[in-house]
């Protein structure tokens, strides 16, 4: 038990990967900025299209996505992802209440699902938990990003 | 001027005749005086045979001191009595009865007693039974100062009945109108104006500016001497009295109302109208529209006629009508905004998420044992960023939800439209709804209120974007399009690729309470033309030949009044048919 949760942190701290998308720039960036103080990297997409274009199967270690956006909604993106990228564990964020989405997106293995505005402690709980899925459910065959 | 007191001057004057009915002369015999004692002495009988020089010459040496106003009216003199003072009688004087002036005037001068010394004249024009009556002034310091009355009557008996049936029908017509009528004594002003005119004053406007006290003397002076019964009614006095004497009254409520009524008066104009405020004798406060004819010459000067019409209920009905579709118009706009909370809240809720979370990580970085300040410093400026765009998003709203009077200021028509897109940016992207603008560029400026055309350009759009609801992602499109057509108008269309009008609602759609969304109001494209009509313009619907539904409306702009003067000289061809919005 004890063993295990070390290997835990011996993950963590090879500075995982997040992906953030979000159509609002302003969102995108304070996310970054928080996600830098939580220590841990990340990209940025404000367009849901270019993250399908850059993404290939492990390369990032959580997504965090916005639902209403321009072309695509978050919920759309997690389908394309999924098929792609089956264990990747992606969080919701939503400026509407939208029972609906966030039934669906659980349903379909979502790691939570916030309503904007987000608090910095949840957001960095359900990071945490996302990574640590992450980490025992990442076969060991596959290359990790340099 | 000496004034004109002759019973208690003239030893014993006829006093039996209302003073105003007879006239009075006052003359001066100074330089007459040697050719009245020469003809004393020639011809000391009546009723002589006067040689037409020797006639002239005696009336051209009388002057005039003073005349009353009967004798003005009598005898048809100029209007302002200064033109009479001091003149010879000799061209004033009736033909018919010069000879007889001439005997009076000699036998008063010869006579030694202060008696009185009547001539009679048969007829003298329409007068009958014309009375001269003479006398010497009974101060011996004016010896030769010397009074005429006359008095006559009119010739035919017709002409007596027919002069009272008109003053009758006069009488009967001022009381039986169905308007408030005050008559007025203006006369007092107009002597005067006559005195500063003669003194060269002919800019009574600085004038009465540098004398202010000569706008409260003429109010003062100037007298109701009648009114009829509607004006009674009007301000709600009860007895006549009350309503005769200074016209203070009638302007007191309304500033600057004397002065402009004085200066009209001064300018010799035939009428003035203007609105007024009076407070009735009751106590009540009502706007009226004041119509005064002032009197000209050939008229009984004595008689200016007042004129109130009673506004105050057409205006307070306007003032309710104004509220009214305010408050309609506010009701569509907040129902317009009420169709869009969902995205109103999402689009606030972006910039509050970004603010949340930059200040968040700000504390993150304060709060570690060395505070990471270069950080803090970017964070916080985003901060102000992010709640500045918010603060513009509340505001836009505001503008739309709030009530406000309509004002009217010139407009970039085009800019009105990007901001109604950037109001919509989030109801429409989260709709799945393409909007496409193409605005032509360097269209004149339109006036008007550029919250009541974002209204109906936002409802249009609204509108517009609910139709699409049911079409596929891929097909909802919205095109905006302005363009100034050749009256000089901008035209405003939109196209959007939706269902459509039903062709049974086409005719009806602009009316109020039309509906066919459920919780719907109906009155947002009525108050679309209401709001168009109130620029000027005109608002169209149809639908397209390829599917979904076009409105368009068109407005004047700043550029129709050259273009109109451009047309009147040919410049232009002339064609009517572009007035109504086209929508291709």
């Amino acid at each position: 038990m004890t063993k295990v949760h070390c290997v835990k942190v011996c993950e963590l701290t090879l500075t995982p990967i997040i992906a953030v998308v979000d159509d609002d720039l302003s969102i995108c960036n304070a996310l970054a900025e928080l996600l830098e103080v939580f220590d841990v990297k990340c990209q940025i997409f404000d367009r849901p299209e270019k993250i399908l274009a850059a993404h290939t199967r492990g390369r990032f270690d959580c997504l965090i996505t916005d639902l209403n956006m321009k072309g695509m909604s978050g919920l759309e993106l997690q389908e394309k992802l999924s098929a792609a990228d089956p264990d990747l564990p992606i969080i919701f964020m939503s400026a509407q209440l939208a029972p609906e989405a966030k039934a669906r997106a659980l349903r379909l293995g979502a790691v939570a699902f916030l309503n904007k505005p987000i608090s910095d402690d949840v957001l960095h709980g359900h990071i945490i938990s996302a990574l640590n899925r992450r980490s025992m459910d990442k076969p060991d065959d596959l290359p990790r990003e340099p | 001027m000496e004034s004109v007191d002759y019973p208690t001057q003239g030893g014993q004057p006829p006093t039996q005749a209302a003073i105003g009915q007879v006239a009075y002369w006052q003359f001066n015999v100074t330089r007459a005086r040697a050719l009245l004692e020469s003809m004393d002495a020639a011809c000391p009988g009546r009723d002589q045979e006067w040689q037409p020089d020797r006639l002239d010459m005696l009336l051209s040496a009388v002057r005039i001191l003073d005349v009353n106003d009967e004798a003005i009216r009598l005898f048809g003199l100029p209007a302002d009595r200064d033109k009479v003072l001091d003149r010879p009688i000799a061209s004033l004087w009736p033909e018919q009865s010069r000879a007889a002036l001439g005997d009076l005037l000699t036998t008063v001068a010869a006579s030694a007693h202060k008696g009185t010394v009547a001539r009679e004249i048969p007829t003298v024009g329409r007068l009958q039974h014309v009375v001269l009556t003479g006398w010497k002034a009974f101060d011996p310091r004016c010896a030769d100062t010397v009074f005429v009355s006359v008095r006559a009557t009119l010739n035919a008996p017709n002409a007596v009945i027919e002069l009272e049936a008109s003053q009758k029908r006069y009488r009967n017509m001022i009381s039986s109108l169905p308007i408030p009528v005050w008559q007025i004594d203006a006369r007092p002003a107009g002597r005067i104006f006559d005195r500063l005119r003669a003194n060269g004053i002919t800019d009574m406007a600085s004038y009465s500016d540098e004398h202010p006290e000569i706008v409260k003397l003429a109010c003062d002076i100037v007298q109701v001497f009648d009114v009829n019964k509607e004006a009674m009614v009007l301000f709600g006095g009860k007895h006549r009295s009350e309503f005769i004497g200074s016209v203070k009254y009638l302007f007191s409520t309304t500033p600057g109302a004397t002065k402009r009524v004085m200066l009209a008066h001064f300018s010799g104009v035939r009428n003035h109208v203007e609105e007024l405020k009076v407070r009735t004798f009751d106590g009540r406060l009502l706007d009226v529209l004041l119509l005064m004819t002032f009197p000209v010459p050939g008229e009984r000067l004595d008689t200016t006629i007042l004129m109130m019409i009673d506004n105050t209920a057409r205006l307070e009905a306007e003032a309710k009508l104004r509220k009214i579709e305010a408050d309609f118009s506010h009701a569509a706009r907040l129902s317009t905004l009420g169709e869009m909370t969902t995205s109103i809240a999402h689009e606030i809720k972006q910039p509050l998420s970004a603010i949340l979370m930059n200040a968040q990580t700000s504390l993150r970085y304060l709060r570690r044992a060395e505070p990471n300040l270069g950080k803090v410093d970017i964070l916080t400026s985003r901060v102000v960023e992010s709640a500045q765009r918010a603060g513009d998003i509340i505001g836009r709203i505001q503008d739309m939800a709030g009530k406000r009077e309509a004002t009217s200021t010139l407009l970039d028509f085009n800019d009105v439209i990007r901001q109604c897109v950037v109001f919509l940016r989030h109801e429409s992207e989260d709709k799945g709804v393409v909007i496409t603008t193409k605005l032509q560029q360097d269209l004149p400026a339109v006036r008007g209120d550029r919250i009541q055309l974002q209204q109906v350009i936002v409802n249009l759009i609204v509108n517009s974007i609910q139709a699409m609801k049911k079409a596929p992602h891929v097909h909802r499109d919205i095109y905006l399009e302005t363009r100034l057509d050749v009256n000089a108008r901008v035209v405003f269309s939109i196209r959007d690729t939706g269902t459509g009008i039903p062709v049974d609602h086409l005719d009806q759609i602009f009316d109020g309470f039309f509906t066919t969304k459920e919780g719907g109001l109906g009155i947002g494209l009525a108050i679309c033309q209401s709001i168009i009509k109130a620029h000027g313009g005109e608002i169209a619907a149809a639908n397209r030949p390829e599917g979904g539904a076009m409105f368009g409306f068109s407005i004047p702009t700043t550029a129709m009044g050259q273009l109109q003067s451009a047309q009147s000289l040919g410049t232009f061809p002339e064609r009517q048919d572009d007035i109504v919005p086209r929508i291709i």
